[in-house]
């Protein structure tokens, strides 16, 4: 069965200044979204939202038509990684594991992951940026939910861990929707089955990146055509 | 014991570690200038544990260490949840402490 994520009009303005004004955005498990967009233009703001953790001035979230006013507080329907890291710096990343997994299976894969075995006895403030944020991403997938928002996923990774996010996201698209949004366009325009840009506080539908060139988000000719 | 509970109580226990030296510091700080001193340093301690001290901490989590809540909240703990548990465990913590000071 595909779950449908369904958010509509948010509007968001921090002082006198309106980020977001009537934003439209759907999501469905069996697709990653990728959300393009300038700095400032409300990215961060709309995945908290849809999250539940920030309250705007208006907003209606929807997952199979049920409403949901914080829809993280249900705890198996919506995960969401923020830009920063979130495992608590003293623990090993064994210990968080066997804290966070929700069941056995969860727990036995993480465990038996090959690029995570030469870290579990490790505390997490003394790993890289890099493989705490496979670390996390990791963990984040393991959750039992349906839909999961990453802010930034591939921001400080080398290639290779760019490439088994990228695979993993492919794997579990199957069984959860994603909405990603990363300044590494290219990753995006990889993993995605759809692009939305977010400008002047609402959603487009992109096309491709030759469109996200006459949108202004990306410089003119630098973009390979998807 | 599942997850969320297990989460919870590892919460608890950070806290605990701001918390407990928190409320030692103060009580000590004000039971100097009274006599008997231990008496009013045990007095103060017991007070500071339940009413302000776990609170406070759990300001300065909230304020200073805001993404880590995210580890919290994608287990569908909210904010709301993690200070009902502080209260309650930090209440039984109070009770026992005075049930032991006051045994016989």
């Amino acid at each position: 069965m595909r779950h449908k994520l369904e958010v509509t009009g948010v509007k968001m303005e921090y002082g006198l200044r309106q980020i977001l004004t009537d934003v439209y955005l759907t999501g469905e498990t069996g697709e990653v979204v990728g959300l393009f967009g300038r700095n400032g233009s409300g990215k961060t703001t709309l995945l908290k939202i849809i999250f539940g953790s920030l309250h705007p001035i208006n907003h209606h979230v929807t997952i199979d038509g049920k409403y949901f006013g914080q829809p993280y507080k249900q705890g198996n329907l919506i995960a969401y990684l923020p830009q920063h890291h979130i495992s608590p710096a003293k623990m090993t990343v064994e210990k968080i594991i066997r804290l966070y997994s929700v069941n056995q299976a969860a727990r036995e894969d993480l465990l038996k992951n090959n690029n995570l075995k030469p870290l579990l006895k490790i505390q997490t403030r003394d790993l890289s940026y890099g493989q705490l944020r496979y670390f996390e991403i990791l963990l984040l997938v393991h959750l039992d939910v349906k839909f999961v928002l990453f802010d930034e996923p591939f921001s400080g990774l080398d290639p290779q861990h760019k490439e088994l996010i990228s695979e993993l996201i492919q794997k579990l698209k199957t069984s959860k929707g994603f909405i990603i949004t990363d300044h590494d366009y290219r990753n995006i325009l990889k993993v995605s089955d759809r692009f939305v840009l977010l400008k002047d506080g609402y959603c487009r539908k992109i096309a491709g990146s030759k469109e996200l060139e006459t949108l202004g988000y990306l410089p003119e000719g630098i973009t390979p055509a998807i | 014991m599942n997850a969320r509970t297990r989460l919870l109580s590892h919460f608890y226990f950070q806290l605990a570690f701001i918390a407990v030296p928190f409320s030692f510091a103060i009580s000590l700080l004000l039971s100097l200038t009274e006599n008997p001193f231990m008496y009013s340093f045990i007095k103060y301690f017991l007070y500071f544990q339940f009413s302000i001290s776990f609170i406070l901490s759990l300001l300065i989590y909230y304020f200073f260490y805001m993404d880590n809540l995210y580890f919290y909240f994608n287990k569908g703990i909210s904010i709301k949840r993690l200070l009902g548990t502080v209260l309650i465990l930090n209440f039984i913590v109070w009770i026992l402490l005075i049930l032991y000071f006051n045994a016989p």
